[in-house]
């Protein structure tokens, strides 16, 4: 079969989905840099760090909830799949 | 300087920077300690990474949108010195100055005269800021305020509804003056502006004569 074959391994492999460690640690990263980002605007209300804040801080802080949500739903995709495969009787 | 920053911070920048530690401290005790990925730990990353620093941006904007109105943050700009030395100084007697130290003004006189009054005011204001820090970054930026002060401009004339948020034009005392009644009309429909030369003059006089002084030297000598 065509998915059998190295080229469409290798490509499976490149195009995988991360795992859900990665993403969540990516997401907190995120939130950290962003949290940095906001309170800086706070402390030091001038113009560059309120546009920076309410630009770049809010846009990443909106990637990295997007990006825990995401392996969220990745972990409970993988949580019922492996459920429903060790549910399925083994065929001899 | 850090004792500085704490000193200016409001009620809502206290709760945006409480709450900015407390998802901050979440996410750090979940790097170093890395728990299994149950239910319970998914709920508190929940708050470390969307609950609280939801709260944070929400605060941080009301905060800064709060800051863009203070006097302080117009001086942040050098080429605003002029004019913010000018509104803070007490013994100044320029229009400006005269209205700052109104309580009605406070410390935020610069956002209460150009702001742009209406439906979308607000939004309006904060737009035309956009536009300063892009004039501010590509022309201002490297020059000296003696360089900046004649060249500063409204972008368009000031409108007397600014004025008129106060001076309603209706009160009997204001009236009764005979330059007013003679040009009501006038300054109602913004045909006449109440900061012009022979009313109340400019409001900063200082730049406008700074430009005269810049037009001055630019006109050659006669021989």
């Amino acid at each position: 079969m065509a998915s059998d074959t190295p080229s469409s391994a290798a490509r499976a492999r490149r195009f995988a989905l991360p795992s859900v460690a990665a993403l969540v640690k990516a997401a907190c990263g995120a939130t950290l840099l962003s949290l940095v980002l906001m309170s800086w605007s706070v402390l030091d209300p001038t113009p560059l760090p309120v546009m920076v804040s309410m630009s770049v801080g809010q846009a990443i802080g909106t990637l990295a909830l997007l990006s825990y949500l995401a392996a969220v739903l990745l972990y409970q995709l993988r949580v019922r799949r492996a459920r429903g495969e060790s549910a399925r009787p083994r065929q001899e | 300087m850090i004792c500085r920053m704490f000193e200016q911070l409001t009620a809502t920048g206290a709760i945006a920077l409480a709450c900015a530690v407390s998802a901050a401290l979440i996410v750090v005790v979940y790097l170093l300690k890395r728990p299994a990925f149950t239910l319970a730990t998914q709920l508190w990353l929940l708050f470390g990474l969307g609950v609280l620093p939801l709260i944070t941006a929400g605060f941080g904007n009301a905060a800064g949108l709060h800051a863009t109105k203070e006097v302080r943050f117009c001086s942040s700009c050098h080429v605003m010195l002029a004019h913010t030395g000018d509104v803070l100084d007490l013994d100044s007697q320029s229009l400006a100055a005269r209205h700052s130290r109104n309580a009605m003004f406070g410390e935020q006189s610069c956002y209460t005269c150009h702001a742009d009054y209406g439906m979308f005011g607000a939004v309006f204001t904060k737009l035309n800021g956009m536009t300063h820090v892009y004039h501010y970054l590509r022309t201002y930026r490297k020059k000296t305020l003696e360089e900046t002060l004649p060249e500063l401009h409204l972008y368009k004339p000031f409108a007397n509804a600014n004025c008129m948020q106060c001076h309603s034009t209706t009160n009997r005392l204001w009236l009764n003056l005979d330059d007013h009644a003679s040009a009501v009309d006038d300054v109602r429909s913004g045909k006449l502006s109440c900061a012009s030369e022979g009313c109340h003059g400019s409001a900063h006089p200082f730049s406008k004569a700074a430009r005269a002084a810049r037009d001055a030297r630019a006109i050659p000598e006669v021989p």
